[in-house]
């Protein structure tokens, strides 16, 4: 049961970072090149 | 709903959902984070035996490989069910850097060109993608958390050291590019 509760969570973290083009090579290219907000603000929200 | 979905998430969208499974993992009594995986693996592989480091209580983190186990699904539930019908709309700055460094614009999430088997058994894409795998992977564990974990844990604890090596990471950010014309040049 407890175990359940973890990948549960782990499929919605799963999916937020699959679909927020989290995990994309191209998307961290473009965040340390400082060209766009979008991973910025991800974590940002984070820092809250 | 389902086309809503499909499409990629705003930054605001994904942020607060993550934000959300950390305050869950917080309320559990659990730390956030990824790359400690890498240390229970090698100590559930029985690595505890020959050293120090891996010979430690890895059962009691069974937890944080549930939760892995549930993000890897929750990858394939995307690609397979939520994938969006357009490749990743990165600015056209970084289309036009990454054209300089011989790397297409965008088809899918991944650069094609770099995410293969071919690519992985050449000297370049043995170094990008063995050794380059290798050294994050070590330095994850030596550090105690990877990039992302310590921008994100670290940053919002305030930690010194890790706003420190922030700093460092992004100064030598700035650097790069002579490394990835070397990396370019060997072959």
């Amino acid at each position: 049961m407890k175990a359940l509760k973890f990948i549960l969570a782990g499929v919605v973290f799963g999916i937020v970072l699959t679909k927020s083009e989290a995990i994309s090579w191209f998307r961290v290219q473009e965040m340390f090149r400082f060209q766009a907000f979008h991973m910025y603000g991800i974590s940002a929200l984070l820092w809250c | 709903m389902l086309e809503l979905l499909k499409q990629p998430w705003p930054w605001y969208v994904s942020g607060t959902l993550i934000a959300i499974i950390m305050m869950f993992m917080l309320f559990a009594g659990k730390n956030f984070g990824f790359s400690s995986n890498f240390r229970i693996f090698c100590s559930a592989c029985g690595a505890g035996r020959k050293f120090q480091f891996f010979d430690w209580d890895w059962k009691s983190q069974k937890w944080s490989l549930m939760f892995l186990v549930g993000t890897v699904i929750g990858g394939w539930i995307s690609a397979n069910y939520l994938a969006s019908p357009d490749p990743v709309q990165i600015s056209e700055a970084t289309i036009a850097d990454l054209a300089a460094l011989g790397i297409a614009a965008p088809q899918t999430l991944q650069p094609l060109e770099i995410f293969n088997f071919e690519f992985l058994f050449t000297l370049k894409g043995f170094i990008f993608l063995g050794l380059g795998g290798l050294f994050v992977g070590f330095g994850a564990r030596y550090a105690g958390g990877c990039t992302s974990g310590h921008a994100i844990s670290g940053l919002s604890n305030f930690s010194a050291a890790i706003t420190h090596c922030c700093n460092r990471f992004l100064y030598w950010w700035f650097d790069h590019d002579t490394f990835t014309i070397t990396i370019n040049s060997l072959t």
